[in-house]
């Protein structure tokens, strides 16, 4: 039997947050690909950039909401999907098979069209590829209780730090790629690039999880009463994050240096720090009861809201299709001037013009070949 | 059934203590077996009666000063160094004892910093831009520092270092930072730098290690 939420369709609130942060990574991107300087590698660089001003260093800060609410929203997507196949009668095994093929085919996607869009070695190991090496697991860990999963994905974020991983041989290149796949990103040995460790990204999906599970009971009608819990969670994150920032020790993987605003908010994304992760997860909480807000007042549908909910309907096909919009040049070909911050902006804004074009194009077709288009 | 607010068939109460329990159990076991740890993500360097945090992806080697030592009673260094693509980072600390400073040199901190320049010249790396000095303390000692480039590659990578006497331990300390963040950028503005520069040397203790001292 169908829940109240499988019977009403869509979250939008979901997708609304799901396109406001694609919206702010194609900020990311675009300014990575035009802009002369540009922030990144927080965490593998244990000293932020010093040529970054005050507001270079935000307009690369603000991205780091990005990758958190994709992936967790990841998970919220994935419990939904599996409730609603088995609600239809789909079997455990065919559920299981249709996770595996759509991990293999983000890995897929990884490889042949992101890797060359950033200029960086096919092997890179990106979060496209950690979400589809998450879901490849969880095809086989859905099994497992939620209360488990839960379990497991708090400790794996409370306490990923210590993991030791020693014991793999650095020196060699399968253990050099291992490693940096599994929890210790970096670019030193080419091609064996990583940024997006599965230990912890994965327990972030398992956070999302189990919220798309709490959600998958819930009566459509009562959706806007999250919305105060929703907040306050997220405001609650934010104080924790100045909290483990104030201590300057467990949770930062990046040392505060100094009392400067920078050094406060220069916090490891690579790998994703508990600081990293309530400063963003803290964020998303409040984008989903704004869009929970946005959707009590019926204005999913309008405007920029509209195209945002539009993002968020289509994220594979709109992270694909903008690396290569806003990147412009084949791969390889080097960038033949830079931006100012400005320029860069204009950008952007065009890009998402036409992206949002492309993907409410792109929804229509899905809409007309569901089957043949279900992976992305 | 619909389901509201307050009731879903997620996990019960007693689930959820559980579960807070156990993940509050192995974080607290954790936090409490490292207790002791330098900082996450950092390994800390003791030797040479000296001590030092550097992130676990810097390599780190000790080697000697124009022949002598390294030992802590003549002369030696310590440095850690991250190299990729863009970016190279790379800092340490030298120590030299008067006794092996020629005699033709005053043994003040300033001669002791051109001495480690001349040993650093004959092993084959330029020098060059050496600025005025300026001052600054660190660990109860007064430090004079300046600025100097690298040339490579067509490129000058910006340095900085300062150098003290360190009269627990009777020797020249010298802390260096060779910094870029990006090699098709290489402008940096010179108080990050300097910020960076003092920010690690906040961090050295040298001396007081052991018995070392």
């Amino acid at each position: 039997m169908e829940s109240p939420i499988q019977q009403a369709g869509r979250l939008h609130f979901i997708d609304f947050a799901r396109g406001l942060v694609m919206m702010i990574m194609a900020w990311d991107h675009v300014s990575g690909f035009w802009m002369q300087v540009h922030g990144g590698l927080e965490g593998i660089y244990p000293y932020r950039n010093p040529a970054l001003d005050f507001t270079l260093f935000m307009a690369r800060f603000v991205s780091h909401w990005c990758a958190p609410t994709f992936v967790f929203l990841s998970g919220v997507s994935l419990a939904l999907s599996v409730r609603n196949r088995l609600s239809r009668g789909d079997s455990q095994e065919e559920i299981t098979l249709h996770i595996i093929k759509r991990g293999l085919l983000l890995l897929l996607f990884e490889t042949l069209l992101v890797s060359p869009a950033f200029d960086l070695p096919y092997l890179y190991f990106g979060v496209i590829a950690a979400i589809g090496v998450s879901l490849i697991i969880f095809s086989v860990g859905r099994r497992l209780p939620t209360a488990a999963i839960l379990v497991i994905s708090l400790v794996i974020i409370l306490n990923h730090q210590w993991l030791d991983l020693s014991w793999i041989p650095m020196d060699a290149a399968w253990g050099h790629y291992l490693r940096r796949i599994i929890h210790e990103p970096g670019f030193t040995w080419p091609p064996y690039f990583a940024l997006y460790p599965v230990i912890p990204w994965i327990a972030v999906m398992g956070l999302g999880w189990t919220f798309g599970n709490f959600l998958h009971g819930f009566d459509r009608e009562k959706l806007p009463r999250l919305k105060l819990p929703l907040a306050a969670t997220g405001v609650a994150s934010i104080v924790l994050f100045f909290l483990v920032r104030w201590m300057n020790g467990y949770g930062n993987l990046v040392r505060r240096w100094s009392n400067n605003i920078l050094d406060w908010l220069y916090i490891s994304k690579y790998p994703p720090s508990i600081a990293f992760l309530l400063w963003t997860l803290g964020g998303m909480c409040l984008f989903l009861a704004l869009g929970l807000l946005i959707e009590k007042r019926g204005r999913s549908n309008k405007n920029v809201s509209g195209a945002i909910h539009t993002f968020g309907r289509v994220p594979l096909f709109f992270y694909l299709t903008h690396l290569w919009l806003y990147r412009v040049r084949l791969p390889g070909v080097p960038v033949p001037f830079h931006l100012d911050l400005l320029q860069t902006l204009g950008l952007w804004a065009v890009g998402l013009v036409v992206l949002w074009a492309l993907c409410a194009r792109y929804e229509k077709i899905k809409r007309r070949y569901p089957r043949f288009l279900q992976y992305i | 059934m619909k389901m509201g607010i307050t009731r879903t068939h997620v996990m019960s109460a007693r689930s959820l203590v559980i579960t807070l329990i156990t993940v509050g159990a192995v974080t607290g076991g954790n936090l409490w077996i490292h207790s002791g740890d330098p900082p996450i993500g950092y390994v800390r360097y003791t030797g040479h009666g000296l001590s030092f945090d550097y992130t676990a992806e810097m390599s780190q080697v000790e080697s000697d000063l124009g022949g002598f030592g390294p030992t802590t009673d003549s002369g030696g260094s310590v440095q850690v160094r991250y190299r990729d693509a863009d970016r190279l980072e790379q800092y340490g600390v030298m120590w030299v004892k008067s006794k092996i400073m020629p005699t033709y040199l005053a043994h003040t901190p300033e001669s002791a910093l051109d001495y480690l320049f001349e040993v650093v010249g004959i092993g084959g790396t330029q020098i060059t831009d050496r600025s005025q000095y300026m001052t600054t303390t660190t660990d109860g000692h007064d430090v004079i520092y300046q600025t100097f480039g690298v040339p490579e590659s067509g490129l000058t990578i910006p340095g900085i270092i300062g150098v003290w006497y360190c009269e627990e331990t009777g020797r020249f300390l010298m802390f260096y930072l060779v910094f870029v963040e990006d090699f098709e950028n290489i402008e940096i503005p010179f108080q990050g730098l300097e910020q960076m520069w003092h920010d690690y040397l906040n961090d050295l203790t040298c001396h007081g290690i052991q018995s070392e001292c």
